[in-house]
């Protein structure tokens, strides 16, 4: 009966035995299979990212290029020599200012010699008509004066037209003033407010390029630690589908000590009573494969998904930061358009207000030629009037008395023309400084937003070169990272299958588990040394990796069971 | 550029191992054990070779014997790399022609400087 019960057991354990090893064969072949295409999903995965690493260091290196490292001292410049001609424009526009108000200064000097000159050509139109009485009052005796007459009736004639024309321009341009005044007033606060406008748009602007370029100067070392992850991520997955290799041959050699359990031939010799202590051995040998086999697999996909992680996030880091770059100059381009059109209307009122004013000088000069004529054509005038007096004799008299009037009247004509004269030459001295310092700043500001244009313009087409780049960049690189996705899909399809290959590895254990139970689980560290000592050196020959020796040893002699080692043996390359 | 031969009777090894000396811009030949890496050693040159111990047909050490005996095989590198680390073994490998010893899993850098060292 109990002989029965023995045999039946031991039936048992073969069928659990025969199970294990069925599927342990199964397991070999799935998994052979299942491992290549992994191999070949991830090597296809690891080309997709060696090129998009390939993309993001072509972006990498155009960020680091001479256009783009000096784009953030250019802007710089940019908006200071913007701040120069608006300086200069500010200056130009007060020197104008400054010219209306010596215009004002000159017209109330000018009233007055003015006033005098019309009281001036009363005067001579008087002396002529007492002139004529006289001459009457001579009859034949003074048929001598009468050209002197309509002379001076000529004469006062002119005064009296030229200082009308004057006397009008004065008041023209003293009631035009509070307009000009508003004009050049309104320009100059608009450049004012452009001023502040450029600092605010400076700061803001040359922050953003300041933060873009700074992050710029980061990523070549960004860059080296991605590749350098990518690179330790790559080799994480070499060595961990090398463990596969390393499960295989145990599972080989577990496959070989079940065939030995089983007496099938040509399998290796084993002690019957070493079969219960043999099968608790293949359960840990077993355990420890698929122990191993699922941290591989975790590994796999940890790493894969980190790979996955940094194309993404790098590459649009880059391009994020160049399109703002490249915005920021544009901006600034536009500005400086608007800039220029505004300079434009500024320019136009100060040089309307400088022709004006030399229209007005030019009238003035015209006045004081004709004064000066008049003057000299009136001394004349009392010369021939002395001359022809002093030939009638005493009856002349009066036409001497009034020929007095008309030295007189000529040497006060004299003063007020030498006095408008030298208030005019003041002006003309002002204001003509004041013209050539307009002209020259209206001259360089041009000179100035010209280069600027050009520097902005050269500046924008470098950035734009490496923008085009980057979005050509961004594309590829979208393209590489959707393969990456759909790569990284396979790699997990492939991971799922070999998913199922550890299912059958945990069923496998579990019959090597029952086999145990049905030949009565024995406590290995209970059996004597000597025969735990013949159990290793029946075994020995069939384990022939490390980790397989220390698990024997483990369930055996109580030693340290072996942990699955994912990393690559460091050092454990010997050169003879 | 330099040829590799690399013997492996496990595919995803031969792959990996493939893999990364490709990556270091080598051209690498791979053959599934040693009988089939002799073959391929016979009809063209290899700068380096790479082999695995445990093969069916004709295993690691087997193979480099016959190798070294092949015309021009004399001095050139040959490698083992494998699951094992014993010192009778590496005895063997080293008596058979091995010119080193991997044991894996290898570190893909640590291969490529190997290679480097031994073919440039």
């Amino acid at each position: 009966m109990r002989l029965q019960w023995r045999r039946q057991s031991e039936d048992r354990t073969q069928e659990c035995v025969a199970s294990a090893h069925a599927r342990l064969a199964e397991v070999h072949r799935a998994g052979e299979s299942a491992i290549a295409e992994l191999a070949r999903q991830f090597q296809a995965l690891a080309g997709d990212c060696e090129q998009l690493m390939a993309i993001t260091r072509e972006l990498v290196t155009a960020t680091q290029s001479s256009s783009a490292q000096d784009a953030l001292p250019f802007m710089r410049r940019i908006y200071s020599d913007c701040e120069g001609v608006l300086q200069l424009r500010l200056e130009a526009s007060g020197g104008v200012a400054e010219l209306l108000q010596r215009e004002q200064e000159l017209l109330e000097e000018l009233e007055r010699p003015s006033r005098a000159q019309q009281s001036t050509a009363r005067t001579a139109k008087i002396l002529a008509v007492m002139l004529r009485i006289e001459i009457a009052r001579l009859g034949s005796d003074g048929n001598g004066f009468t050209y002197m007459s309509s002379e001076l009736e000529q004469a006062s004639e002119t005064i009296s037209q030229s200082v009308n024309v004057l006397h009008d321009l004065i008041h023209a341009r003293q009631d035009s003033t509070p307009a000009r005044r508003s004009r050049i007033d309104g320009s100059r606060s608009q450049a004012r407010r452009n001023l502040a406008l450029i600092e605010r748009d400076r700061d803001d602007a040359l922050k953003r390029a300041d933060r873009a370029l700074s992050d710029f100067k980061h990523l070549p070392v960004a860059f080296d630690a991605c590749v350098q992850d990518v690179s330790a991520n790559i080799g994480r997955v070499t060595a961990a589908v090398q463990m596969q290799d390393l499960t295989r041959q145990q599972t080989e050699h577990i496959s070989a000590v079940l065939q030995a359990v089983m007496g099938m031939p040509g399998a290796a010799s084993l002690c019957a009573a070493h079969i219960p202590t043999v099968l608790c051995i293949q359960h840990e040998q077993l355990a420890n494969v698929q122990r191993t086999t699922e941290g591989w697999l975790l590994e796999v996909e940890q790493c894969v998904a980190s790979i996955l992680r940094l194309g993404d996030v790098e590459l649009l880091a880059i391009m994020a930061q160049i399109l703002s770059l490249e915005k920021s100059l544009e901006d600034q381009g536009r500005w400086v358009a608007q800039f220029e059109s505004e300079f434009d209307q500024h320019d136009h009122v100060n040089v309307q207000e400088l022709a004006e004013f030399e229209t007005m000088m030019q009238m003035v000069r015209e006045h004081l030629e004709q004064s000066q004529k008049t003057s000299e054509h009136l001394q004349l005038l009392n010369l021939n009037s002395m001359v022809a007096a002093h030939n009638v004799g005493t009856q002349a008299a009066s036409v001497l008395q009034i020929t007095n009037s008309i030295s007189r009247l000529a040497t006060d004509w004299r003063g007020l023309t030498r006095e408008s004269v030298g208030s005019m030459e003041h002006m003309l001295v002002s204001a003509t400084s004041r013209g050539d310092e307009t002209r020259i700043a209206s001259d360089s500001t041009r000179a100035a937003i010209s280069v600027i244009e050009e520097e902005s313009r050269t500046t924008l087409e470098s950035l734009r070169r490496i923008s085009e780049l980057g979005a050509g960049c961004q594309r590829r690189g979208q393209d590489a990272v959707r393969q990456m996705h759909s790569r990284v899909q396979q790699v997990h399809r492939s991971v799922e299958a070999l998913r199922g290959v550890v299912a059958g590895i945990s069923a496998a254990c579990s019959d090597i588990s029952l086999a145990s139970q049905q030949s009565g689980r024995p406590d290995p560290l209970q059996l004597p040394e000597m025969q735990r000592h013949a159990i290793e050196q029946e075994l020995c020959n069939t384990y022939t990796s490390e980790i397989e020796r220390q698990i024997l040893r483990s369930v055996l002699f109580g030693e340290t069971m072996p942990s699955p080692d994912l990393k690559p043996h460091e050092g454990a390359i010997e050169l003879f | 550029m330099k040829r590799i031969l690399a013997v492996d009777d496990s595919s995803s090894v031969r792959e990996m191992v493939s893999f990364t000396l490709k990556r270091a811009g080598y051209d690498v030949v791979q053959a599934n054990d040693g009988q089939d890496g002799l073959q391929r050693s016979a009809s063209a040159k290899f700068d380096l070779v790479i082999t695995d111990l445990n093969m069916p047909r004709m295993d690691g050490i087997q193979m480099i014997a016959a190798i070294r005996r092949q015309p021009g095989y004399g001095f050139i590198p040959i490698l083992m790399l494998t699951t094992e680390s014993q010192p009778e073994k590496k005895m063997a490998g080293r008596a058979a022609g091995a010119t080193g010893w991997i044991v894996k899993p290898f570190n893909p850098e640590q291969l490529v400087s190997v290679v480097q060292k031994l073919v440039g």
